[in-house]
């Protein structure tokens, strides 16, 4: 989703699919907006979780 | 004393002046209100004064004081709060235009009554971003809020109007929230004190959430004496609140003269040093010298902890938004509507690695405070900036100013670990703050410390000077 392209595309499809009617300028407010989160989002994408990580709800002995 | 002294007194001072009968309730918060009245215009630190309650309020007071009745310890103390907690018969708007709509609040939040039960008057509720979501209190709806240590800037956000009331000498005590730094960001560019609990300590009962995962309420005030005091009435477990710990109250005002007798501290460096502007670090590297902090540590992993708390945060305040911004997206303030829409639409897989990394983050400091007793870190890169800056300069690299202010804030609230901002104020400017950050539940330790550098001189938040 590097690809801004694919990130426009992107918001464009989910905002669709959630049916947000924003159009226009609205919308590439909102494309600027998820292309930040992408960029932001990176350290965390390349992580490989080691396992053990999956947050699970536990009883506490 | 005259009652328009009683604005520069701490909470515990004032309500000592009260018991010993130097000033009544009434005269004490109607000094409050005439502070508030007069400041208003210049700082616009609340949506809602409510004068007659907090009048007849401070009667009661006064009478049940006359019948000889013993009195709790905060009595006839006004306080205000953020305006996401619900004041019974107050409409509560989270700093929003789309919920005016909304019927008033059946009855307080859960730490209102704690309060009003020890005593203290509520005067009203603080401006704040729109549904806490940015560090500034621009609200687009209420006017920003402006920081009584120089009107031309921000206050901070989103619990903007507690930093500045308090800061302003408005109230002695405020209720704010903190979901990524909201109760430190604003506590450190207004130069006021303020705790954030371990995650589940305080009930949230009666605040409109943001995102329940990292949601905390906590107090502001102007000495460390008034938190601990503030956050002692607050303590203590909650039924109706499913995120509260059934924990009981673990009192920390008798222990906070302990001083720092066993306790090992040392500086963040790393991620902290490189996200901090030169008064920032300077103020982190003086309060872990009077502290006598060991070598500094570079946590690994902060940057991606930053990162990950900001999907979080966006994924859950996007869908908590996302059925309210299909009818009603132009009601919402413009500089975060974009960013809940964008939020709302960020993957399940990134939301889900966000939770693993916190699971992961966790362990590496439980390691770390296995080791240390308390951190210290600056709690924002900068001081006080301009209303209406869009970018700000960290050691030569700009970023967004709105969403930056939270950078050395939101990799510890991610983890819910308790936190103490203890402002640090600068000669001729304005003030910065430093994080003193515990490990779960030991609030008492981050208390302690900050009461040491506030004894040393180094702490300090005394009233703003503002010419009324």
């Amino acid at each position: 989703m590097e690809d801004p392209l694919v990130t426009v595309a992107y918001v464009d499809l989910a905002l669709a699919l959630h049916g947000v009617p924003v159009e226009g300028a609205q919308r590439e407010r909102v494309q600027k907006a998820f292309a930040l989160t992408v960029d932001l989002a990176q350290g965390l994408l390349q992580w490989e979780a080691p396992p053990g990580c999956d947050p699970a709800p536990v009883f506490e002995p | 004393m005259m009652a328009m002294d009683s604005i520069r007194l701490n909470a515990g001072a004032l309500a000592a002046a009260l018991a010993n009968g130097e000033l009544s309730a009434l005269e004490a918060v109607g000094a409050a209100l005439d502070r508030v009245a007069a400041l208003e215009p210049k700082v616009n630190a609340f949506t809602t004064v409510l004068r007659v309650q907090a009048l007849a309020d401070a009667k009661a007071v006064d009478e049940r004081r006359a019948s000889g009745a013993a009195m709790p310890p905060l009595a006839g103390v006004p306080f205000a709060v953020k305006d996401l907690f619900d004041l019974q018969g107050v409409t509560t708007l989270a700093g929003s235009k789309v919920l005016r709509g909304q019927p008033p609040a059946a009855r307080d939040a859960a730490l209102v009554r704690r309060l009003k039960d020890a005593g203290a008057v509520c005067v009203g509720a603080l401006n704040m971003d729109e549904f806490a979501y940015g560090f500034s209190t621009e609200n687009s709806h209420y006017g920003p809020t402006h920081n009584p240590r120089d009107l031309s800037r921000s206050a901070g956000g989103s619990s903007g109007g507690c930093g500045a009331a308090v800061a302003a000498g408005m109230v002695p005590l405020a209720l704010g929230s903190d979901t990524n730094g909201s109760i430190r960001v604003p506590s450190s560019l207004c130069g006021v004190f303020g705790l954030k609990p371990t995650f589940g300590r305080l009930s949230r009962m009666g605040s409109y959430p943001f995102v329940a995962g990292l949601d905390h309420l906590g107090p502001f005030a102007r000495c460390v004496e008034d938190l601990a005091l503030a956050y002692d009435v607050c303590q203590g477990p909650d039924l109706e609140d499913g995120h509260c710990a059934q924990r009981q109250a673990e009192p920390v005002l008798p222990g906070l003269a302990l001083g720092l007798e066993g306790l090992k501290i040392a500086r963040l460096g790393g991620y902290f040093d490189e996200h901090a502007g030169p008064l920032a670090r300077q103020a982190s590297l003086a309060a872990a010298k009077a502290l006598g902090a060991g070598p500094d540590l570079d946590l690994p992993g902060v940057a991606v902890a930053r990162a990950a708390a900001f999907v979080i945060t966006a994924s859950e305040g996007g869908a908590l938004h996302l059925d309210r911004l299909r009818g009603a997206y132009a009601d919402y303030e413009p500089l975060s509507r974009d960013r809940f829409l964008s939020g709302a639409i960020i993957p399940a897989a990134w939301y889900l690695k966000a939770q693993r990394y916190r699971h992961w983050f966790r362990a590496q400091m439980k390691e770390a405070f296995a080791k240390v007793d308390l951190f210290i870190a600056p709690a924002t890169p900068l001081q006080a900036q301009p209303l209406g800056t869009e970018t700000m300069d960290i050691n030569g690299r700009s970023f967004p100013a709105r969403a930056s202010m939270g950078l050395l804030t939101q990799p510890i609230s991610f983890l819910g670990l308790p936190v103490v901002a203890v402002p640090i104020p600068q000669p001729g400017g304005l003030p910065i703050a430093v994080q003193i950050i515990a490990p779960p539940w030991r609030e008492d330790l981050a208390l302690r410390a900050a009461r040491v550098l506030e004894q040393r001189g180094l702490a300090a938040s005394p009233v703003a000077e503002l010419a009324s």
